[in-house]
């Protein structure tokens, strides 16, 4: 710096100079009060795109925070709902056990009223939602995926409810009585038939004796079946005749009629004088079983079918009998939705986890979508509404039995041995539990990672107030040089030094 | 030799003195003038009969012209980095800091996270209304970018039109100087103060024009710009200036004057001849070019980039991608496309490989013939798809050459081409065929769909052709006015689709964060104008850097040229400059000189006396 010079225009180029100063301590003051290093893209020099990038690494780990904390507000809810179903899972079980009357058949009464209250209940938690969005509608979230328990049961706006369903399916598997079977006598031999190629009422599976004077014919495998009895000799007392069925929900019952050359109790019949009167008397008592095992067993085992049509499943349709004229149906067809109550009006995915899912990092997803007709929760339903829609009473001698058919079907149902099939309310609450853990893993990642860009982008842009505060110090000590020197140059000049006057 | 010698000697003396004293005192007067050039007084002695006098030789005007030839071009370089230091300085702060509220990339970000959200709760109507809202920011944040960079070139095209006012005012003020000048009668202190005044409309015109100044020994000057047209030789050269009126996206200078959109500047010169100084390149320095710089060039570029983003985000929503079917025959295999989909201004990509070296191609279907390797080192052609395929079939297979073999078959929208290798030979390779389409309508199954629109609710495909619809695109990009008046539409790929089905979302944001797009060819002449590539927020990036590099580069100019500046002034104050000393130490000289003359006058006086007594 020539500042040495006396010249008028080194004055000027001082004075330049001592304006970039002020400038540059304009600058260190706006940093000292804002902590900012730069005001404009032009300052920040190289670490602009770098702060770019950090600042758009931190946002998307923003954007993810906020899902995060979305999908865990949703998977805290579904913790509490799925173990409530689970409770009332176990709750119903070990309300329906076989036998289980109590004193004065009580639970004649009590048994359906609380399967219906578990129901409701469980409907409810169905219908949970968050924010408007139900959690069991698979990715129709905006779809409320059940109906009330009353339109479930007893149907709504013209539209025909499970009770109505699972009786016109008792009907059509009853039929007159017989279970839809045929039983005649002609001679020596008694025939026991399916009345037509229908799903409908007992399918028959076997027959075996262990009589040798029985000639059996085996039912052949083609719709209609028949079975033949035939006495080619007297059998003698205590021979065990027993006719296989197949109930319409897939389980077996049989039928054994032991001889007897007394009175016939029940399951018995009476050997006769000759073969043709022991067929008519084996047909007598094989009618009678067949009627008693209809208006138990078998109406148990067909409301049990009719819940499996009408709560269906993942995939599947529901089915409904075609009819009227029920008690001589021939055939199953999809219900209609314009008069059936469609149970489950979420979206049917066959992957009902995949069926939501949320981008929770660049590399992460999680899966927590829930459907209510998954494995788990459609059978405690179909549980709770069998026992539900029964009506047992003391005058009703039917009652026992179809009590403990329908318990005996529902503790199987709901047994613990289900619960590590796809599906069930366990799985569920497992593989939610795990969608849980890895959004909280993830989120922890971030916010760590969040930290070090936050850390990272205030190293690039925020200023050290020591540094500015020092920079500051030196810059004043020159500016304040600057001036002395300036003015003591423009002092110097020999004008001040001439003689006056 | 004699007293009377003498008493000639000291008057000559004392005349010579006083006209010194008259220079010192203009020096001194002038000392803080601009532009005043310091003047001294040649003395010579001169032999008389019988005496040596002085006598006074002139006056002498302090004057260099290499100096003055630098300071000329230090002058037009200062301004013309100042000036594009002015304009950057105003771009970058309207593109904010990264971070700052309204940013362009704050505004990018606050978009992504609304789809984030809307993804992971799509049957929220709050959710929804955010996102349409965050679309709405970064359209109208592009719209506001926009019209900021075409609000800078209009200030550009205004100043360009003042700025030749004052330089055709200075040019004709200097033929009015040149003329006297050369009119040799005038005494010599009107002369420098001629010359001074000359000196100054020369760098009043080297400020605005860069100028090579050539000094007559009259005194008087002709100009010239460096790259050779003359502007002033006796007679001036007028500037003129036809303004465009409004600046948009799409009025763009060109070589054709009918085609420019944009004000024109010519110059009539002496001999009546008019050029296109921009046409011409005449300007290198100085404001005006600065100015046209940054009007045909730089803002140019800027709109460009945002032109880029605002494409990107609107391809991200509406492109469909579709993967060819593999195709095999006799041994060799490829792919087969169909190019139905694909709408004007659409492209189906092919990724091949050739003699082990992967390649990339990128076929636009357009009428307006394209050829250029992108920002993405892709090679970028064209073709009209709208026909026969066999237009497709024979641009291909003269790109790809004999090694592929292309066929084609259908025209319109059932044209469908295939590429196979060279099978057994193994040199050549089909690695995909895909097709970029933009979809057609918001429902139709698809979860592409067109978010953002061109004006009057158009879809944007990019069509080549006129200027590209690309071209001033961040200017119009708008909400689809359809979404905006039913949100649902973010979600509802196909009427009657569920509420929470994320997959429209879901595939917005793959597209955001995974679509990779580059610039098209420039739309400016300028081949080392930035040319974005990559995904959206990296060309938001880049659009950032790039503003803030342009501004510090002109900065660091600037700052350049001023130093410059400040170190030719401080030669031209040692050179022309007033001394205040030494002026007044010359005036003591010659007070003294003066006094001893007059001495001398009363010692031949007291002579003359004592020699009249006698």
């Amino acid at each position: 710096m020539t500042i040495i010079n006396r010249q008028l225009y080194p004055l000027q180029t001082s004075m330049s100079l001592i304006n970039k100063m002020t400038d540059q301590f304009g600058t260190l003051q706006q940093q000292l009060a804002t902590g900012q290093k730069a005001n404009t893209l032009a300052d920040m020099g190289t670490s602009r795109s770098y702060d770019l990038s950090l600042r758009a690494a931190s946002s998307r780990i923003d954007s993810y925070a906020g899902s995060i904390q979305m999908v865990n507000t949703r998977l805290t809810m579904f913790n509490t709902v799925t173990s409530q179903l689970a409770t009332i899972q176990s709750t119903a079980q070990s309300a329906m056990t076989p036998s289980a009357y109590g004193s004065s058949n009580g639970n004649f009464g009590t048994t359906p009223s609380l399967a219906y209250s578990n129901l409701d209940q469980v409907v409810n938690l169905l219908d949970t939602d968050v924010a408007g969005r139900y959690l069991f509608s698979g990715n129709k979230t905006d779809a409320v995926p059940v109906p009330s328990t009353d339109e479930l049961i007893n149907g709504a706006n013209g539209k025909a409810g499970f009770a109505q369903v699972a009786s016109e399916r008792q009907q059509a598997d009853v039929g007159d009585g017989m279970g839809r079977l045929t039983l005649s006598s002609t001679a020596d031999t008694a025939t026991l038939a399916e009345d037509a190629a229908q799903p409908f009422g007992f399918k028959l599976s076997t027959a075996s004796t262990t009589s040798a004077a029985v000639t059996l014919t085996q039912p052949n495998g083609t719709a209609p079946q028949s079975l033949g009895v035939q006495f080619t000799a007297l059998p003698t007392d205590g021979d065990k005749i027993t006719v296989g069925l197949t109930l319409p929900d897939g389980t077996s019952d049989s039928i054994t009629l032991t001889a007897t050359t007394g009175t016939p109790g029940a399951g018995q019949f009476q050997v006769g004088a000759d073969a043709t009167a022991t067929a008519a008397n084996f047909t007598t008592a094989l009618q009678s079983s067949i009627q008693s095992e209809a208006g138990t067993t078998l109406v148990a085992a067909s409301n049990n079918q009719a819940a499996n049509e009408f709560f269906t499943g993942q995939g599947q349709t529901q089915m409904r009998v075609q009819g009227p004229n029920f008690a001589t149906a021939t055939q199953l067809v999809a219900a209609d939705p314009t008069n059936t109550v469609t149970w489950y009006q979420g979206g049917d995915s066959a992957d009902a986890r995949g069926s939501i899912t949320a981008k929770i990092d660049d590399h992460a997803t999680v899966q927590y979508g829930a459907q209510a007709n998954e494995n788990g929760t459609v059978n405690l339903v179909r549980a709770l509404a069998v026992m539900s829609i029964q009506n047992f009473s003391n005058s009703d001698a039917t009652s026992g039995g179809r009590f403990d058919a329908i318990a005996t079907r529902n503790q199987d149902r709901l047994a613990a041995t289900h619960a590590s099939e796809p599906g069930s309310i366990n799985m569920l609450t497992v593989e939610l539990a795990n969608a849980q853990t890895t959004t909280s893993n993830v989120s922890k990642q971030q916010t760590a990672y969040q930290a070090q860009l936050t850390n990272m982008v205030s190293d690039l842009e925020t200023v050290p107030q020591e540094q500015v505060a020092t920079e500051l110090l030196a810059l004043q000590t020159r500016l304040q040089a600057s001036y002395q020197a300036t003015s003591l140059i423009a002092h110097l000049s020999l004008v001040n030094y001439l003689p006056t006057g | 030799m004699g007293l009377s010698a003498s008493l000639d000697n000291a008057l000559s003396g004392m005349s010579v003195s006083q006209n010194a004293l008259e220079i010192v005192s203009r020096n001194v007067s002038n000392a803080g003038t601009p532009g005043y050039h310091v003047q001294s007084l040649s003395v010579i002695d001169s032999l008389g009969a019988g005496s040596i006098y002085a006598r006074t030789g002139g006056v002498e005007r302090a004057f260099n012209s290499t100096l003055q030839a630098a300071y000329t071009t230090a002058t037009s370089d200062a301004s013309y980095a100042s000036t594009r230091l002015d304009t950057l300085n105003r771009l970058q702060t309207y593109f904010g800091k990264p971070g700052d509220d309204g940013s362009l990339d704050t505004v990018y970000a606050s978009f992504q996270t609304a789809l984030q959200s809307l993804s992971t709760s799509p049957d929220d109507y709050a959710t929804r209304a955010t996102a349409v809202q965050a679309a709405q920011n970064l359209s109208t944040s592009l719209n506001t970018l926009s019209a900021n960079v075409q609000g800078l070139r209009q200030d550009a095209e205004t100043q360009i039109g003042s700025t030749v006012k004052t330089l055709n005012q200075s040019l004709q003020s200097l033929q009015d100087v040149n003329s006297r000048l050369a009119i040799q009668t005038n005494d010599a202190a009107s002369r420098a103060a001629l010359e001074d005044q000359r000196d100054r409309l020369v760098s009043q015109v080297s400020e605005m024009v860069d100028v090579k100044a050539t000094y007559a020994n009259d005194g008087t000057v002709s100009l010239m710009t460096r790259s050779g047209v003359s502007i002033l030789d006796g007679k001036a050269a007028v500037f003129n200036f036809q303004p465009a009126g409004a600046m948009t996206a799409t009025s763009l200078f060109n070589i054709d004057p009918s085609k420019s959109s944009v004000g024109q500047l010519t110059l009539t010169s002496t001999s009546g001849n008019t050029i296109d100084l921009v046409q011409q390149k005449a300007l290198q320095s100085g404001t005006l070019a600065a100015l046209v710089n940054l009007r045909d060039t730089t803002l140019v570029q800027a709109q460009g980039e945002l032109d880029s983003i605002a494409a990107g985000v609107s391809k991200a929503f509406s492109t469909t991608q579709t993967s060819g079917t593999a195709a095999s025959a006799g041994g060799k295999s490829g792919y087969s496309l169909d190019l139905g989909t694909i709408r004007d201004g659409d492209d189906f990509t092919l990724d091949y490989s050739q003699g082990g070296t992967d390649k990339s191609l990128r076929v636009i279907n357009s009428t307006t013939p394209t050829d250029y390797v992108d920002a993405n080192g892709m090679r970028v052609v064209s073709v009209d798809m709208s026909g026969d395929a066999s237009a497709v079939v024979s641009k291909l297979s003269a790109i790809l050459g004999p090694s592929f073999t292309v066929s084609g078959s259908g025209s319109g929208p059932s044209a469908a081409i295939t590429v196979l290798d060279d099978g057994a030979a193994g040199t050549t390779d089909v690695g995909s065929l895909t097709a970029n389409a933009t979809v057609t309508g918001l429902q139709t199954g698809d979860a592409a769909f067109s978010l953002f629109t061109d004006n009057n609710n158009n879809d944007f495909t990019g069509s080549l052709s006129g200027q590209g619809q690309q071209t001033g695109f961040a200017a119009r990009i708008q909400v689809n006015s359809a979404v905006q008046s039913d949100n649902r539409l973010l979600v509802q790929y196909q009427s009657g689709t569920s509420l929470g089905d994320p997959t429209r979302a879901n595939q917005a944001l793959n597209q955001l964060q995974g679509l990779i797009f580059a610039s098209p060819q420039s739309v400016t002449t300028d081949p080392a104008a930035t040319r974005l590539g990559g995904t959206i927020s990296g060309m938001i990036s880049q659009t950032m850097d790039d503003v803030g590099n342009m501004a510090a580069t002109a900065s660091t100019n600037n700052d350049t040229q001023s130093m410059t500046m400040d170190s030719i002034n401080q030669r031209l104050g040692t050179a022309y400059g007033v001394n205040v000393d030494d002026e007044m130490a010359r005036l003591i000289q010659l007070q003294n000189a003066y006094s001893a003359n007059a001495r001398v006058i009363s010692t031949v006086q007291d002579l003359m006396n004592q020699l009249m007594q006698i």
